[in-house]
């Protein structure tokens, strides 16, 4: 029924946006980086702060691009999304999947960082800084400037020079 | 979309180091977002990469957190069995740390930074000085825009809060004071006190001035959301009058019984209460509570009908909870009560019973008068025949009951035979959930063979061995 409504509302866009509002479960197209269209739920996609607020602007009654996330790391946040939709489901396993979720090279992590940023998804940008700030924690310096190829451009006196400054915070 | 998925998710660390190894990419995120991620750390923490190279040299310092713990410093020294200052003996290497010297270091390099601090958090253990805690407080609320303010501070002498706080902290929109602290709120009920933001507030351990200051407290905080209130020492009897028509969390944590308590909180979702109840206690307009867990602790020399009244009445007050949470000697009290009428549970869907005793006067009743409970939680079964079996007749007559968990399962021969019992005659069951502590992950395999080869009157029924 809803396929049906939806193909004859084509011709009328304003109709077309009423429907947009009425129908919560609506399906809304977002558009890639690399011009892959993925087709999702509302209520997938408006734990987006950004889509969200389009969708409330009346914006989303077309494909809404999304020139800021490559096709890869947005099938990785609607998946996230789609497992975040109703989160009093069941505490264990929606931990037992994000640990899982957050479980990938640097790369791949970098995406979500900048993705969840962009798209201002809130649980996701904390759990992916979240798992940044852990590979920092405890860390000497040169094992944290290997882990993320860090290159280190102060001479050894400024280093000195800096460790001494506040030496309390580098007692391991 | 699963394919993808799977793959990208599996990829190690190690493997895909090729696109990495010569991008420094973490350095070239966004400032914003690198600040974000420092805000994860505790200063110290954040403070340590500082050294990484000079586009982190002063990010810590845009921070709006400064995350302060004194335990960060120090370390167990075994041979003197106590905590001991790490740098107490650091003489000879030419320096030393005073935790107050180090944090009244940290303010003058933060200061730089044109962000005001938005949250502030303190421990403090060792040798805490209240001079110092106060000056800082009224630092970090003077520039009007701290959000957060979480002090756990410990000193011979409480002392009362800069009143300050009272004044200033318009914005605070949560405030978790812990250790030796007084609550003295200042009397003048000037609307331009208070907080008139605060949604979350925690007072534990700390003192109250008067039998009316916790009252006053909450008076200053009109758009109070989250409570949570511990209370260890019965010293200085007080009155909690809990009177907040915006609150929907309450977490209660009493190990005395001198205090008086008034709730009465039509908004509320969750209520939790841990420790002992005193005979003062006055429950009003907890019709919305959907989510409630009571733990009582008691003493063996208690009178266990009194508190057996007392726990009645609490639970009373809560007849349209969709979960409840009771352990076992909650619920051995309530047997025991004179004058307990349970109420019926009309919407109860989850129980989840933490006890290993008391199964026929605590969790026989009230399963009793849940009708509609869709999902039970039992850490043991009864080793009684007759206990048992009463059980496994309300489970097998049961028509709304999708799930059993079954928590503290070790694979015995009689809890097989029970869960067996219970596959086998169930008809509405979907989930049988089991979890052991005690069997290694060989073992789970053998049980687990052993559960799936059972056979099972709902053909749905999934088990489950996590």
């Amino acid at each position: 029924a809803i396929q049906s409504s939806r193909f004859s509302c084509v011709g009328f866009p304003l109709a077309y946006i009423f429907l947009a509002c009425k129908k919560k479960s609506m399906a809304l197209k977002l558009k890639s980086s690399d011009n892959k269209i993925f087709e999702v739920e509302e209520l997938v996609a408006v734990q987006s702060e950004t889509i969200k607020s389009l969708v409330e602007d009346g914006c989303a009654n077309n494909v809404i691009p999304l020139p800021n996330v490559d096709s890869k790391t947005l099938e990785l946040v609607l998946d996230w999304c789609k497992n975040h939709v109703d989160v009093k489901l069941d505490e264990e396993k929606l931990k037992e999947y994000e640990d899982k979720f957050i479980e990938v090279d640097l790369a791949v992590l970098y995406d979500l960082l900048m993705a969840a940023n962009y798209l201002n998804i809130k649980d996701l940008l904390n759990r992916a800084s979240q798992k940044v700030a852990d590979m920092l924690k405890g860390k000497k310096p040169e094992q944290i400037r290997e882990t993320f190829n860090i290159v280190n451009d102060f001479s050894p006196e400024e280093e000195e020079e800096i460790r001494k400054e506040n030496l309390w915070a580098f007692e391991e | 979309m699963g394919i993808a998925e799977s793959t990208s998710k599996q990829q190690k660390p190690s493997e895909p180091e090729e696109t990495t190894v010569f991008e420094d990419r973490i350095s070239n995120l966004p400032e914003p977002l690198l600040c974000y991620i420092l805000s994860f750390l505790t200063t110290k923490e954040a403070l340590a990469t500082s050294i990484l190279s000079s586009r982190w040299k002063t990010l810590w310092t845009l921070v709006p957190i400064l995350d302060l713990d004194d335990s960060e410093l120090t370390f167990p020294d075994s041979s003197i069995g106590s905590w001991v200052f790490r740098s107490k003996n650091h003489h000879q290497t030419g320096y030393r740390f005073r935790f107050a010297d180090i944090v009244s270091r940290v303010w003058v390099l933060r200061n730089a930074n044109p962000f005001p601090l938005q949250k502030f958090r303190l421990r403090w253990h060792y040798r805490c000085n209240s001079i110092d805690v106060d000056t800082w407080v009224h630092t970090a609320i003077s520039r009007g825009f701290l959000q957060e303010l979480d002090l756990e501070v410990f000193l011979h002498q409480p002392f009362n809060l800069t009143s300050t706080l009272f004044n200033h902290a318009k914005p605070l929109v949560v405030l978790k004071l812990n250790g030796s602290i007084v609550i003295n709120p200042p009397s003048s009920s000037s609307s331009s006190l208070g907080f008139p933001a605060l949604k979350v507030l925690h007072l534990h351990s700390v003192e109250y001035a008067n039998h009316d200051s916790f009252w006053r407290f909450l008076t200053c905080c009109p758009v109070l959301q989250d409570l949570s209130v511990e209370s260890f020492s019965g010293n200085c009897p007080c009155n909690f009058k809990i009177i907040v028509p915006t609150l929907k969390i309450l977490h209660l944590h009493f190990l005395h019984l001198s205090y008086e308590l008034e709730i009465n909180t039509p908004a509320l979702e969750q209520i939790h209460f841990r420790g002992q109840l005193s005979k003062d206690v006055l429950l009003k307009n907890l019709s919305n509570v959907v989510d409630a867990v009571v733990i009582e602790s008691l003493y063996i020399s208690d009178d266990l009908e009194e508190f057996g009244n007392r726990v009645g009445y609490f639970i009373r007050a809560l007849s349209n909870v969709k979960s409840l949470h009771l352990d076992s000697f909650t619920t051995h009290c309530l047997y025991r009560a004179s004058e307990f009428d349970p109420p019926m549970f009309h919407n109860l869907a989850l129980l989840k019973f933490d006890g290993c005793t008391s199964f026929r006067h605590g969790l026989l009743p009230l399963l009793r008068r849940s009708p509609n409970l869709e999902a039970l939680l039992l850490q043991k079964i009864p080793a009684d025949h007759e206990e048992k079996t009463s059980i496994f007749e309300w489970i097998v007559m049961s028509s709304h009951l999708k799930t059993i968990y079954f928590k503290g399962f070790d694979g015995s021969m009689d809890e097989l035979q029970f869960v067996r019992h219970v596959l086998k005659e169930a008809s509405f069951l979907e989930t049988m959930k089991l979890s052991s502590s005690c069997l290694n992950s060989e073992e789970k395999l053998h049980v687990l063979q052993e559960l799936l080869m059972f056979p099972r009157k709902s053909r749905t029924c999934q088990i489950e061995f996590i």
